[in-house]
Protein backbone atom coordinates (compact mmCIF):
# COMPACT_ATOMS: atom_id res chain seq x y z
CA UNK A 1 0.00 0.00 0.00
CA UNK A 2 2.73 2.39 0.91
CA UNK A 3 6.08 2.03 0.28
CA UNK A 4 9.07 4.63 1.05
CA UNK A 5 12.05 4.19 -0.98
CA UNK A 6 15.27 6.08 0.97
CA UNK A 7 13.71 9.37 1.75
CA UNK A 8 15.96 11.94 3.38
CA UNK A 9 14.73 15.40 4.68
CA UNK A 10 17.26 18.09 5.95
CA UNK A 11 16.22 21.25 7.88
CA UNK A 12 18.46 23.97 6.52
CA UNK A 13 22.26 22.07 6.75
CA UNK A 14 21.08 18.91 9.56
CA UNK A 15 19.80 15.84 7.68
CA UNK A 16 16.94 14.49 10.13
CA UNK A 17 16.33 11.50 8.37
CA UNK A 18 18.27 9.95 5.66
CA UNK A 19 17.83 7.03 3.24
CA UNK A 20 14.07 6.22 4.99
CA UNK A 21 13.07 2.55 2.99
CA UNK A 22 10.20 1.13 4.55
CA UNK A 23 6.73 -0.31 3.48
CA UNK A 24 2.63 -0.81 5.19
CA UNK A 25 0.69 -3.21 3.45
CA UNK A 26 -2.90 -3.11 3.02
CA UNK A 27 -4.83 -3.81 6.93
CA UNK A 28 -1.53 -3.45 8.50
CA UNK A 29 -0.60 -1.69 11.87
CA UNK A 30 3.15 -0.54 11.57
CA UNK A 31 5.24 1.14 14.29
CA UNK A 32 8.04 3.53 14.40
CA UNK A 33 9.31 3.37 17.34
CA UNK A 34 12.93 4.75 18.83
CA UNK A 35 13.90 7.83 20.91
CA UNK A 36 12.87 11.41 21.14
CA UNK A 37 13.70 13.70 18.06
CA UNK A 38 14.75 10.34 15.95
CA UNK A 39 13.32 11.82 13.08
CA UNK A 40 9.76 9.50 12.97
CA UNK A 41 7.51 12.39 12.99
CA UNK A 42 9.40 14.06 10.46
CA UNK A 43 9.09 10.53 8.58
CA UNK A 44 5.44 11.41 8.75
CA UNK A 45 5.39 14.94 8.02
CA UNK A 46 7.56 13.69 5.03
CA UNK A 47 4.75 11.28 3.87
CA UNK A 48 2.21 14.01 4.07
CA UNK A 49 4.50 16.40 2.09
CA UNK A 50 4.45 18.76 4.79
CA UNK A 51 8.47 18.91 4.48
CA UNK A 52 10.11 18.37 1.29
CA UNK A 53 11.79 15.49 0.94
CA UNK A 54 15.63 15.78 -1.17
CA UNK A 55 15.82 12.51 -2.41
CA UNK A 56 14.18 9.14 -2.86
CA UNK A 57 10.47 8.39 -3.55
CA UNK A 58 7.00 7.76 -1.50
CA UNK A 59 4.84 5.55 -3.31
CA UNK A 60 0.83 5.11 -1.99
CA UNK A 61 -1.10 3.08 -3.79
CA UNK A 62 0.89 2.88 -7.32
CA UNK A 63 1.02 6.22 -7.61
CA UNK A 64 4.52 8.84 -6.55
CA UNK A 65 3.00 10.81 -4.07
CA UNK A 66 6.51 12.44 -3.11
CA UNK A 67 6.25 16.49 -4.04
CA UNK A 68 2.70 16.22 -4.25
CA UNK A 69 0.51 19.56 -2.24
CA UNK A 70 -0.38 18.02 1.51
CA UNK A 71 -3.84 18.48 0.07
CA UNK A 72 -3.51 16.38 -2.77
CA UNK A 73 -2.36 13.53 -0.65
CA UNK A 74 -5.39 13.71 1.57
CA UNK A 75 -7.57 13.40 -1.54
CA UNK A 76 -5.76 9.95 -2.57
CA UNK A 77 -6.66 8.32 1.08
CA UNK A 78 -3.97 8.86 3.34
CA UNK A 79 -3.83 11.20 6.52
CA UNK A 80 -2.05 12.13 9.62
CA UNK A 81 -3.18 12.82 13.11
CA UNK A 82 -0.78 15.22 14.14
CA UNK A 83 1.25 15.01 17.55
CA UNK A 84 -0.19 16.70 20.10
CA UNK A 85 -3.70 16.85 18.77
CA UNK A 86 -3.83 19.69 17.10
CA UNK A 87 -7.35 20.01 17.43
CA UNK A 88 -8.72 23.53 16.12
CA UNK A 89 -9.52 24.73 19.75
CA UNK A 90 -11.41 28.08 18.56
CA UNK A 91 -13.59 26.28 16.59
CA UNK A 92 -16.45 23.62 17.74
CA UNK A 93 -16.27 20.24 17.73
CA UNK A 94 -18.87 20.21 14.28
CA UNK A 95 -16.26 22.88 12.62
CA UNK A 96 -13.56 20.67 13.10
CA UNK A 97 -15.74 17.80 12.24
CA UNK A 98 -16.38 19.48 8.91
CA UNK A 99 -13.48 20.53 8.04
CA UNK A 100 -11.81 17.00 8.11
CA UNK A 101 -14.58 16.28 5.42
CA UNK A 102 -13.74 19.65 3.48
CA UNK A 103 -11.88 17.58 0.69
CA UNK A 104 -14.56 15.54 0.03
CA UNK A 105 -17.59 16.33 -1.89
CA UNK A 106 -20.48 14.15 -1.76
CA UNK A 107 -22.89 14.74 0.68
CA UNK A 108 -24.34 11.68 1.53
CA UNK A 109 -20.99 9.92 1.28
CA UNK A 110 -20.03 12.33 4.56
CA UNK A 111 -23.10 12.04 6.16
CA UNK A 112 -22.66 7.93 6.11
CA UNK A 113 -18.90 8.88 7.58
CA UNK A 114 -19.92 11.22 9.98
CA UNK A 115 -22.74 8.92 11.42
CA UNK A 116 -19.94 5.95 11.91
CA UNK A 117 -17.47 8.46 13.74
CA UNK A 118 -20.52 9.68 15.66
CA UNK A 119 -20.83 5.88 16.63
CA UNK A 120 -17.47 5.39 17.34
CA UNK A 121 -17.10 8.52 19.41
CA UNK A 122 -20.48 9.18 20.77
CA UNK A 123 -18.85 11.43 23.40
CA UNK A 124 -18.00 14.05 20.79
CA UNK A 125 -22.08 13.99 19.02
CA UNK A 126 -22.83 14.94 22.69
CA UNK A 127 -20.57 18.20 22.83
CA UNK A 128 -21.17 19.11 19.15
CA UNK A 129 -21.55 22.94 19.67
CA UNK A 130 -18.71 22.91 22.41
CA UNK A 131 -15.54 24.88 21.55
CA UNK A 132 -12.86 21.66 21.21
CA UNK A 133 -10.62 23.58 23.32
CA UNK A 134 -12.94 22.86 26.13
CA UNK A 135 -12.25 19.06 26.03
CA UNK A 136 -10.34 17.35 28.05
CA UNK A 137 -6.84 15.84 26.62
CA UNK A 138 -8.34 12.21 25.74
CA UNK A 139 -11.53 13.60 24.38
CA UNK A 140 -9.38 15.79 22.17
CA UNK A 141 -7.57 12.81 20.81
CA UNK A 142 -10.60 11.35 20.12
CA UNK A 143 -11.74 14.50 18.23
CA UNK A 144 -8.00 14.10 16.72
CA UNK A 145 -8.55 10.97 15.24
CA UNK A 146 -12.26 11.37 14.22
CA UNK A 147 -11.42 14.18 12.43
CA UNK A 148 -8.72 12.39 10.23
CA UNK A 149 -11.34 9.81 9.58
CA UNK A 150 -14.16 12.33 8.18
CA UNK A 151 -11.37 12.43 5.09
CA UNK A 152 -12.27 8.93 4.83
CA UNK A 153 -8.84 7.40 4.77
CA UNK A 154 -7.67 4.14 3.76
CA UNK A 155 -3.96 4.86 5.84
CA UNK A 156 -4.24 6.66 8.71
CA UNK A 157 -1.00 8.16 9.84
CA UNK A 158 -0.54 8.45 13.83
CA UNK A 159 1.98 10.24 15.39
CA UNK A 160 2.26 9.74 19.43
CA UNK A 161 -1.37 9.38 19.95
CA UNK A 162 -1.01 8.53 23.66
CA UNK A 163 1.54 11.48 24.64
CA UNK A 164 -0.13 13.74 27.53
CA UNK A 165 -2.59 11.49 28.55
CA UNK A 166 -3.27 9.13 31.54
CA UNK A 167 -3.01 5.62 31.25
CA UNK A 168 -6.42 4.47 31.32
CA UNK A 169 -7.16 7.06 28.61
CA UNK A 170 -4.35 5.47 27.30
CA UNK A 171 -5.46 2.28 26.93
CA UNK A 172 -8.94 2.65 25.76
CA UNK A 173 -6.78 5.18 22.33
CA UNK A 174 -5.02 1.71 21.76
CA UNK A 175 -8.24 -0.06 21.98
CA UNK A 176 -9.70 2.27 19.53
CA UNK A 177 -6.39 1.68 17.16
CA UNK A 178 -6.89 -2.03 16.99
CA UNK A 179 -10.55 -1.65 16.18
CA UNK A 180 -10.09 0.71 13.46
CA UNK A 181 -7.82 -2.09 12.16
CA UNK A 182 -10.60 -4.41 12.46
CA UNK A 183 -12.58 -1.85 10.40
CA UNK A 184 -10.40 -2.17 7.51
CA UNK A 185 -7.86 0.74 8.22
CA UNK A 186 -4.42 0.41 7.71
CA UNK A 187 -2.24 2.44 10.36
CA UNK A 188 1.07 3.80 10.55
CA UNK A 189 2.16 4.43 14.29
CA UNK A 190 4.26 6.31 15.63
CA UNK A 191 4.85 5.85 19.32
CA UNK A 192 7.24 6.43 22.88
CA UNK A 193 5.48 4.10 24.37
CA UNK A 194 6.80 1.43 21.96
CA UNK A 195 5.82 -1.72 24.53
CA UNK A 196 1.56 -0.74 23.78
CA UNK A 197 3.08 -0.14 20.47
CA UNK A 198 4.19 -3.52 19.97
CA UNK A 199 1.14 -5.41 21.26
CA UNK A 200 -1.04 -3.92 18.47
CA UNK A 201 1.43 -3.46 15.87
CA UNK A 202 2.04 -6.44 13.33
CA UNK A 203 5.64 -4.99 12.92
CA UNK A 204 7.97 -2.57 13.69
CA UNK A 205 11.45 0.16 12.89
CA UNK A 206 13.25 1.27 15.24
CA UNK A 207 15.21 4.52 14.83
CA UNK A 208 18.13 6.44 15.59
CA UNK A 209 19.55 8.97 14.61
CA UNK A 210 17.38 9.80 11.79
CA UNK A 211 18.31 6.46 10.49
CA UNK A 212 16.72 2.98 10.74
CA UNK A 213 18.15 0.80 12.70
CA UNK A 214 16.47 -2.64 12.87
CA UNK A 215 13.35 -4.19 12.10
CA UNK A 216 11.12 -6.90 12.31
CA UNK A 217 8.09 -8.14 13.45
CA UNK A 218 6.61 -7.20 17.09
CA UNK A 219 7.47 -10.65 18.64
CA UNK A 220 10.73 -10.34 17.52
CA UNK A 221 11.27 -7.23 18.49
CA UNK A 222 9.24 -7.29 21.50
CA UNK A 223 11.84 -10.05 22.58
CA UNK A 224 15.04 -8.63 21.94
CA UNK A 225 16.77 -7.41 25.03
CA UNK A 226 18.90 -5.61 23.40
CA UNK A 227 16.46 -3.67 20.95
CA UNK A 228 14.63 -2.90 24.40
CA UNK A 229 17.36 -1.57 26.22
CA UNK A 230 19.46 -0.43 23.36
CA UNK A 231 16.53 1.88 21.55
CA UNK A 232 13.28 1.41 23.41
CA UNK A 233 13.80 2.01 27.18
CA UNK A 234 12.24 -0.83 28.35
CA UNK A 235 13.22 -2.69 31.04
CA UNK A 236 13.23 -7.15 30.80
CA UNK A 237 12.25 -8.16 34.50
CA UNK B 1 -24.79 66.05 25.25
CA UNK B 2 -24.59 67.34 21.93
CA UNK B 3 -20.78 67.28 22.46
CA UNK B 4 -21.02 63.53 23.50
CA UNK B 5 -22.89 62.77 20.13
CA UNK B 6 -20.06 64.39 18.15
CA UNK B 7 -17.77 62.82 19.34
CA UNK B 8 -19.72 59.18 19.39
CA UNK B 9 -20.09 59.62 15.44
CA UNK B 10 -16.88 60.77 14.81
CA UNK B 11 -15.25 57.68 17.16
CA UNK B 12 -17.43 55.28 15.74
CA UNK B 13 -16.81 56.45 12.27
CA UNK B 14 -13.06 56.93 12.06
CA UNK B 15 -12.66 53.57 14.82
CA UNK B 16 -15.01 51.37 12.02
CA UNK B 17 -11.89 52.45 9.35
CA UNK B 18 -9.24 51.52 11.61
CA UNK B 19 -11.12 48.56 12.52
CA UNK B 20 -11.72 47.15 8.57
CA UNK B 21 -7.89 47.90 7.95
CA UNK B 22 -7.29 46.15 11.09
CA UNK B 23 -9.35 43.03 10.58
CA UNK B 24 -7.84 42.66 6.98
CA UNK B 25 -4.06 43.15 8.59
CA UNK B 26 -4.52 40.54 11.68
CA UNK B 27 -6.37 38.05 9.14
CA UNK B 28 -3.48 37.58 6.85
CA UNK B 29 -1.50 37.94 9.85
CA UNK B 30 -2.93 35.23 11.60
CA UNK B 31 -2.81 32.82 8.82
CA UNK B 32 0.45 33.33 7.32
CA UNK B 33 2.72 35.37 10.57
CA UNK B 34 3.38 38.34 7.58
CA UNK B 35 3.01 41.64 8.56
CA UNK B 36 1.86 43.01 5.33
CA UNK B 37 3.41 46.99 5.54
CA UNK B 38 2.01 47.23 1.96
CA UNK B 39 -1.70 46.94 2.70
CA UNK B 40 -1.97 50.73 2.57
CA UNK B 41 -1.24 50.81 -0.57
CA UNK B 42 -4.44 49.00 -1.34
CA UNK B 43 -6.17 52.39 -0.16
CA UNK B 44 -3.93 54.00 -2.57
CA UNK B 45 -5.27 51.63 -5.56
CA UNK B 46 -8.47 52.23 -4.26
CA UNK B 47 -7.90 56.28 -4.31
CA UNK B 48 -6.25 55.95 -7.75
CA UNK B 49 -9.23 53.92 -9.44
CA UNK B 50 -11.57 56.32 -8.21
CA UNK B 51 -9.41 59.25 -9.51
CA UNK B 52 -9.05 58.11 -13.20
CA UNK B 53 -12.60 56.50 -13.07
CA UNK B 54 -13.72 59.91 -12.81
CA UNK B 55 -12.52 60.62 -16.18
CA UNK B 56 -14.97 57.83 -18.02
CA UNK B 57 -18.29 60.37 -16.04
CA UNK B 58 -19.80 57.47 -14.61
CA UNK B 59 -21.85 57.94 -11.32
CA UNK B 60 -20.22 58.33 -8.63
CA UNK B 61 -21.73 54.96 -6.82
CA UNK B 62 -20.07 52.76 -10.03
CA UNK B 63 -16.99 54.41 -9.52
CA UNK B 64 -16.86 53.43 -5.90
CA UNK B 65 -17.65 50.06 -7.01
CA UNK B 66 -15.58 49.13 -9.33
CA UNK B 67 -12.31 51.23 -7.36
CA UNK B 68 -12.91 48.48 -4.43
CA UNK B 69 -12.90 45.26 -7.01
CA UNK B 70 -9.61 47.32 -7.92
CA UNK B 71 -8.63 46.94 -4.25
CA UNK B 72 -9.50 43.31 -4.21
CA UNK B 73 -7.80 42.22 -7.56
CA UNK B 74 -4.86 44.41 -6.03
CA UNK B 75 -4.36 42.26 -3.00
CA UNK B 76 -5.06 39.06 -5.33
CA UNK B 77 -2.07 39.91 -7.11
CA UNK B 78 -0.11 40.70 -4.21
CA UNK B 79 -0.17 37.93 -2.80
CA UNK B 80 0.25 35.91 -5.96
CA UNK B 81 3.29 38.03 -6.99
CA UNK B 82 4.91 39.39 -4.26
CA UNK B 83 4.24 36.76 -1.77
CA UNK B 84 3.72 33.69 -2.46
CA UNK B 85 7.18 32.46 -3.63
CA UNK B 86 8.12 33.35 -0.07
CA UNK B 87 5.44 31.44 1.43
CA UNK B 88 7.57 29.01 3.47
CA UNK B 89 10.45 31.78 4.28
CA UNK B 90 11.12 33.29 7.75
CA UNK B 91 9.45 36.46 8.98
CA UNK B 92 12.02 38.58 8.47
CA UNK B 93 11.83 38.10 4.61
CA UNK B 94 7.83 38.58 4.89
CA UNK B 95 8.79 41.74 6.16
CA UNK B 96 11.48 43.38 3.74
CA UNK B 97 9.53 41.81 1.01
CA UNK B 98 5.98 43.56 2.02
CA UNK B 99 8.49 46.68 2.91
CA UNK B 100 10.27 46.88 -0.41
CA UNK B 101 6.59 46.36 -2.11
CA UNK B 102 5.03 49.60 -0.20
CA UNK B 103 8.10 51.46 -1.53
CA UNK B 104 8.09 49.92 -5.29
CA UNK B 105 4.13 50.87 -5.59
CA UNK B 106 4.29 54.31 -3.72
CA UNK B 107 7.43 55.30 -6.00
CA UNK B 108 4.84 53.96 -8.56
CA UNK B 109 2.56 56.62 -8.01
CA UNK B 110 5.20 59.41 -7.30
CA UNK B 111 6.51 59.00 -10.79
CA UNK B 112 4.03 57.85 -13.24
CA UNK B 113 1.22 59.71 -11.97
CA UNK B 114 2.18 62.48 -9.77
CA UNK B 115 3.84 63.14 -6.07
CA UNK B 116 1.12 65.79 -5.28
CA UNK B 117 -2.40 65.49 -4.41
CA UNK B 118 -4.60 64.79 -7.19
CA UNK B 119 -8.25 65.54 -6.57
CA UNK B 120 -11.15 63.73 -6.75
CA UNK B 121 -14.69 64.93 -6.80
CA UNK B 122 -16.63 63.82 -3.97
CA UNK B 123 -20.61 64.33 -4.56
CA UNK B 124 -22.56 66.73 -2.51
CA UNK B 125 -24.92 64.33 -0.82
CA UNK B 126 -21.77 62.34 -0.08
CA UNK B 127 -20.59 64.95 2.75
CA UNK B 128 -23.96 66.59 3.03
CA UNK B 129 -24.48 67.36 6.94
CA UNK B 130 -27.67 65.55 8.64
CA UNK B 131 -28.24 67.71 12.37
CA UNK B 132 -29.30 65.47 14.94
CA UNK B 133 -30.16 67.58 18.20
CA UNK B 134 -27.29 70.38 18.47
CA UNK B 135 -24.84 67.66 16.79
CA UNK B 136 -24.90 65.76 13.53
CA UNK B 137 -23.32 63.51 11.39
CA UNK B 138 -22.36 63.48 7.71
CA UNK B 139 -23.17 60.36 4.91
CA UNK B 140 -19.61 59.44 4.80
CA UNK B 141 -19.72 58.92 8.53
CA UNK B 142 -23.11 57.25 8.40
CA UNK B 143 -21.70 55.21 5.77
CA UNK B 144 -19.05 54.18 6.99
CA UNK B 145 -20.56 53.10 10.58
CA UNK B 146 -23.37 50.82 8.65
CA UNK B 147 -20.46 49.23 6.88
CA UNK B 148 -18.44 48.43 9.17
CA UNK B 149 -21.75 46.76 10.97
CA UNK B 150 -22.40 45.28 7.69
CA UNK B 151 -19.01 43.83 7.09
CA UNK B 152 -18.33 42.63 10.41
CA UNK B 153 -21.56 40.64 10.31
CA UNK B 154 -21.24 39.79 6.64
CA UNK B 155 -17.67 38.46 7.47
CA UNK B 156 -18.93 36.74 10.79
CA UNK B 157 -21.23 34.57 9.23
CA UNK B 158 -18.61 33.75 6.02
CA UNK B 159 -16.29 32.61 9.08
CA UNK B 160 -18.83 30.30 10.40
CA UNK B 161 -20.93 28.82 8.00
CA UNK B 162 -18.71 28.37 4.43
CA UNK B 163 -15.81 25.72 4.51
CA UNK B 164 -13.44 28.71 2.94
CA UNK B 165 -14.60 30.71 5.94
CA UNK B 166 -13.44 27.74 8.97
CA UNK B 167 -10.96 27.25 6.89
CA UNK B 168 -9.69 30.48 7.36
CA UNK B 169 -10.35 29.96 11.22
CA UNK B 170 -8.48 26.71 11.44
CA UNK B 171 -5.49 28.37 9.47
CA UNK B 172 -5.30 31.14 11.77
CA UNK B 173 -4.62 28.27 14.77
CA UNK B 174 -2.42 25.83 12.47
CA UNK B 175 -2.12 26.39 8.95
CA UNK B 176 -0.23 22.65 8.45
CA UNK B 177 -2.77 20.90 10.46
CA UNK B 178 -5.56 22.85 8.19
CA UNK B 179 -3.70 20.94 5.10
CA UNK B 180 -4.03 17.81 6.44
CA UNK B 181 -7.83 18.45 6.60
CA UNK B 182 -7.57 18.17 2.55
CA UNK B 183 -7.83 22.05 1.96
CA UNK B 184 -5.67 23.62 -0.75
CA UNK B 185 -3.26 26.10 1.16
CA UNK B 186 -3.50 28.47 -2.05
CA UNK B 187 -7.06 28.82 -1.68
CA UNK B 188 -7.40 30.20 1.95
CA UNK B 189 -4.50 32.21 1.60
CA UNK B 190 -5.98 34.02 -1.64
CA UNK B 191 -9.25 34.10 -0.11
CA UNK B 192 -8.16 36.00 3.09
CA UNK B 193 -5.83 38.36 0.82
CA UNK B 194 -8.94 39.11 -1.14
CA UNK B 195 -11.06 39.70 1.87
CA UNK B 196 -8.27 41.64 3.35
CA UNK B 197 -7.98 43.88 -0.36
CA UNK B 198 -11.99 44.16 -0.19
CA UNK B 199 -11.93 45.92 3.49
CA UNK B 200 -9.10 47.83 2.43
CA UNK B 201 -11.31 48.93 -0.54
CA UNK B 202 -14.30 49.96 1.62
CA UNK B 203 -11.49 52.20 4.03
CA UNK B 204 -10.37 53.71 0.94
CA UNK B 205 -13.64 54.71 -0.22
CA UNK B 206 -14.61 55.84 3.43
CA UNK B 207 -11.14 57.89 3.59
CA UNK B 208 -10.97 59.45 -0.04
CA UNK B 209 -14.60 60.91 0.48
CA UNK B 210 -13.77 62.53 3.63
CA UNK B 211 -10.60 63.95 2.12
CA UNK B 212 -11.55 64.48 -1.74
CA UNK B 213 -7.85 64.16 -2.86
CA UNK B 214 -5.54 61.06 -3.16
CA UNK B 215 -1.86 61.11 -2.99
CA UNK B 216 1.04 58.70 -3.15
CA UNK B 217 1.64 58.57 0.65
CA UNK B 218 -2.76 58.44 1.45
CA UNK B 219 -2.64 54.77 2.90
CA UNK B 220 0.17 55.30 5.43
CA UNK B 221 -1.08 57.38 8.19
CA UNK B 222 -4.16 55.00 8.47
CA UNK B 223 -2.01 51.32 8.38
CA UNK B 224 0.39 52.35 11.08
CA UNK B 225 -2.85 53.38 13.18
CA UNK B 226 -4.53 50.03 12.18
CA UNK B 227 -1.13 48.06 13.30
CA UNK B 228 -1.51 49.41 16.35
CA UNK B 229 -5.04 48.39 16.90
CA UNK B 230 -4.04 44.96 15.90
CA UNK B 231 -1.29 44.82 18.92
CA UNK B 232 -3.66 46.59 21.29
CA UNK B 233 -6.34 44.29 20.44
CA UNK B 234 -4.42 40.96 20.38
CA UNK B 235 -2.26 40.20 17.88
CA UNK B 236 -4.07 37.27 15.68
CA UNK B 237 -7.39 37.74 16.74
CA UNK B 238 -9.79 38.97 14.20
CA UNK B 239 -12.43 40.07 17.09
CA UNK B 240 -9.74 41.69 19.16
CA UNK B 241 -8.45 43.71 15.42
CA UNK B 242 -12.25 45.01 15.31
CA UNK B 243 -12.54 45.78 19.09
CA UNK B 244 -8.87 47.53 18.71
CA UNK B 245 -9.87 49.70 16.01
CA UNK B 246 -12.91 50.63 17.33
CA UNK B 247 -11.21 51.71 20.89
CA UNK B 248 -8.27 53.52 19.19
CA UNK B 249 -10.64 55.42 17.14
CA UNK B 250 -12.62 56.55 20.34
CA UNK B 251 -9.09 57.47 22.22
CA UNK B 252 -7.98 59.83 19.36
CA UNK B 253 -11.04 61.25 19.25
CA UNK B 254 -11.76 62.15 22.67
CA UNK B 255 -8.47 63.37 22.83
CA UNK B 256 -9.41 65.51 19.76
CA UNK B 257 -12.09 66.97 21.31
CA UNK B 258 -11.69 67.47 25.19
CA UNK B 259 -7.40 67.85 25.91
CA UNK B 260 -6.81 71.85 26.23
CA UNK B 261 -5.93 73.95 23.00
CA UNK B 262 -2.11 73.39 24.25
CA UNK B 263 -2.06 69.97 24.60
CA UNK B 264 -3.54 69.04 21.28
CA UNK B 265 -0.16 68.83 19.61
CA UNK B 266 0.37 66.07 21.83
CA UNK B 267 -2.30 63.97 21.13
CA UNK B 268 -0.67 61.36 19.06
CA UNK B 269 1.72 61.28 22.31
CA UNK B 270 -0.79 60.77 24.52
CA UNK B 271 -3.14 58.57 22.79
CA UNK B 272 -0.23 55.94 22.29
CA UNK B 273 0.64 56.57 25.76
CA UNK B 274 -2.68 54.89 26.96
CA UNK B 275 -1.98 51.90 24.74
CA UNK B 276 1.46 51.36 26.29
CA UNK B 277 -0.41 51.48 29.55
CA UNK B 278 -3.02 49.04 28.09
CA UNK B 279 -0.31 46.68 27.17
CA UNK B 280 1.97 47.03 29.86
CA UNK B 281 -1.01 45.71 32.06
CA UNK B 282 -2.53 43.13 29.15
CA UNK B 283 0.78 42.34 27.15
CA UNK B 284 -1.24 39.93 24.89
CA UNK B 285 -3.62 42.95 23.56
CA UNK B 286 -7.18 43.33 24.29
CA UNK B 287 -8.72 40.25 23.45
CA UNK B 288 -5.68 37.97 23.52
CA UNK B 289 -5.39 34.25 21.36
CA UNK B 290 -4.01 32.87 24.44
CA UNK B 291 -7.09 33.39 26.49
CA UNK B 292 -9.00 32.23 24.31
CA UNK B 293 -12.27 33.56 22.63
CA UNK B 294 -14.40 30.73 23.39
Amino acid sequence: MLSVENISVSYGPIRAIRDIRLSVSSGEIVALLGSNGAGKSTTLKALMGLHPVSSGRIIFEDQVISGMATDQIVRRGMTLTPEGRKVFAGLTIDENLRLGSAARKDRADIAKTRAEVLGLFPILGERLHQFAGTLSGGEQQQLAIARSLMSAPRLLLLDEPSLGLAPQIVDQIFDLIADLRQGGLTILLVEQNAEMALEIADRGYIYSNGKIELTGTSAELGASDDVANTYLGIEHG
Amino acid sequence: MAELITVLVNALSVGSMYALLALGLAMVFAILGLVNFAHGELIAVTGYAMFFLAFTGMPFTAMVIFAVIAAVIAAILMERVAFRPIRNATIATGLMTSFALEMIVEAGWSNFISPLRMPIRIPAWMIHYWPIADSGISTYQGIAIILTVITVIALTVFLKRTTVGLAIRAAAEDFQVTQLMGIRANRVVATAFAISGLLAGFVGFLWIAQRGSVDPHIGLNPTIKAFIAVIFGGVGSLSGAVAGGLLLGFIEVSLRTYLPESALPFRDAIGYFIVILVLLRWPDGLISIRRREY
